[in-house]
């Protein structure tokens, strides 16, 4: 049987337009602000921010911005070379999720973290790799 | 209202490589082995629906490189890039536009041609989440942990997901991974993404599937007590960071659509045999709650008598992304017309086929069959 196998690699360079609403929110990260926007019709903050809520099918044109910190949702550990930690973080005041990178924490205490806030990075360049990864909050240690 | 029945349906065996087939000559196998077992020619198909995936196959217009082998010259031929039970959907709506009668719906893909991790990550949003390094399995098991939280579920509750399903596949002769495994080699087994363990995953699998939709009065004059499609569901939910992961709302909203176009009204007791499609094994627990076949998924796998819940053992046991939906039509279908072999359910007259695709299963499909 024959198994001939022919080797490509597919490289295709983007230029992604980030639109309105996200270049807002990555600008906003150079300054290390976090923008959102609130829907006038149901009340949800979105963060990364939509220019659209898709449940009230209507424009967002309220913006707040919202603190560097909120609550850990969920997390992964991936055991790829050294592990990376993603968690799924609720910033306070937001209805919708952020992924990020999680540090300053190994993780068998992962299960115990309960708020992390953003570690920035000094040279920022509006990407979400400004904010370098969430650290937990001690407690008592809050704002 | 016209009604549209399954005619036939085929499927390859799901391997993790078949490097001797490229993929047009895997699915001229499984076109051929439906026309054969069913005994219609390619000459009275009337049209097809095809599923598959650009970035899976290398090539944009994915369909059009399979073209010939689904019998499509000078015929109408449509592609899904989405879940294959969405192409039944599509083969049943060219049939009841009156239009066609004969469609045939073919689903296939070759996960191990290119690097499943770098495709997966291309659903993602370009700005924030791909820097990340995210792909599909770190997002499942994202969702994993919030679902388990949420209901409580133990990292031992998960792995008897994939003891049970793995047990089921010893079974099926087309599946790609069986055993009898225990929760302890489950949990044993390599961490993929924390809490997500390696059987607890559908592996990496290369395969395809099809079947053959009619009308249900051309289907009298082949059968006498022909498979219908009693009622279809389709949902799609908001993108994965904007709800809550340990819900599964468009596939409580999908069922709920089938089940009243179908007429059930207590899925747990008039459903004989469901065929779930989860990647990773919290997915079967989620479904199995928001199908309404249990309200203790744990509960139910744990039993014996648990067996009509995917019985082919489903994608943990190895079938490729896009086929995994169709699939399900598939073994869904052969539990109604008696030809699923060892593990057939007895008896079964009704039986669920559930599809799911996107991010966190963002879309959502259910169809529910009747044998007369």
């Amino acid at each position: 049987m024959s198994e001939w196998i022919v080797r490509q690699k597919i490289r295709i360079p983007f230029r992604y337009t980030a639109g309105r609403a996200m270049s807002r929110f990555l600008m906003g990260l150079a300054e290390r602000r976090i923008w959102a926007t609130r829907c006038e019709g149901c009340g949800r903050v979105y963060v990364p921010p939509l220019g659209f809520c898709g449940r009230c099918w209507r424009e967002i044109a309220e913006w707040q911005e919202l603190p560097d910190e909120g609550e850990l949702v969920s997390y992964t550990v991936r055991p790829v070379g050294p592990p990376v930690i993603l968690g799924l973080i609720r910033l306070e005041g937001a209805d919708t999720h952020l992924v990020h990178r999680l540090g300053e924490v190994e993780p068998a205490e992962l299960g115990r973290v309960i708020r992390v806030r953003a570690v920035w990075r000094e040279d920022r360049t509006g990407s979400i790799l400004d904010i370098a990864y969430f650290a937990p909050v001690r407690s008592g240690s809050l704002g | 209202m016209r009604r549209v029945a399954i005619i036939g349906a085929a499927q390859t065996r799901f391997e993790a490589r078949k490097a001797s087939l490229a993929y047009n000559e895997l699915v001229y196998g499984v076109v051929r082995e439906l026309l054969d077992r069913t005994g219609i020619s390619m000459r009275e198909i009337e049209s097809m629906v095809t599923a598959s995936q650009d970035a899976y196959d290398g090539k944009t217009i994915s369909g059009m490189a399979i073209n010939e082998v689904v019998g499509a010259y000078l015929k109408s031929e449509a592609k899904v890039a989405a879940d294959g039970l969405q192409a039944l959907l599509y083969g049943v709506a060219r049939i009841l536009s009156g239009e066609f009668d004969l469609t045939l719906v073919v689903a296939h893909c070759k996960e191990s041609e290119g690097q499943s991790s770098a495709i997966t990550s291309l659903m993602f949003d370009p700005f924030v989440q791909r820097p990340l390094g995210l792909d599909e399995l770190t997002a499942a098991a994202l969702q994993a942990r919030c679902y388990c939280r949420k209901r409580r579920i133990t990292s031992e509750d998960m792995a008897l997901v994939a003891v049970k399903a793995h047990r089921q596949a010893l079974k099926n002769p087309y599946a790609q991974r069986a055993g009898e495994f225990t929760v302890e080699d489950v949990l044993a087994s390599p961490l993929l993404a924390d809490p997500i363990h390696e059987l607890e995953a559908a592996p990496r699998s290369d395969g395809a599937c099809a079947l053959l939709l009619a009308s249900e009065e051309r289907a009298r004059r082949l059968v006498d007590r022909p498979v219908c499609i009693a009622g279809i569901g389709n949902c799609t939910d908001a993108y994965w960071t904007e709800r809550d992961l340990a819900e599964a709302r468009a596939l409580q909203e999908a069922a709920r659509r089938a089940y009243t176009m179908a007429g059930i009204s207590d899925p747990a007791r008039e459903i004989d045999v469901v065929e779930i499609s989860a990647r990773y094994a919290h997915e079967e627990l989620m479904a199995i709650e928001a199908l309404g076949l249990h309200a203790s998924p744990v509960e139910l796998i744990a039993r014996d008598r648990a067996s009509f819940i995917t019985p082919s053992g489903g994608p943990l046991c190895g079938n490729p992304p896009t086929v995994s939906g169709l699939v399900r039509a598939v073994e869904a279908y052969w539990q109604l017309s008696g030809e699923a072999g060892a593990r057939q359910v007895e008896g079964a007259r009704v039986a669920l086929a559930h599809g799911a695709g996107g991010i966190c299963g963002q879309n959502q499909t259910v169809v529910i069959l009747r044998r007369e």
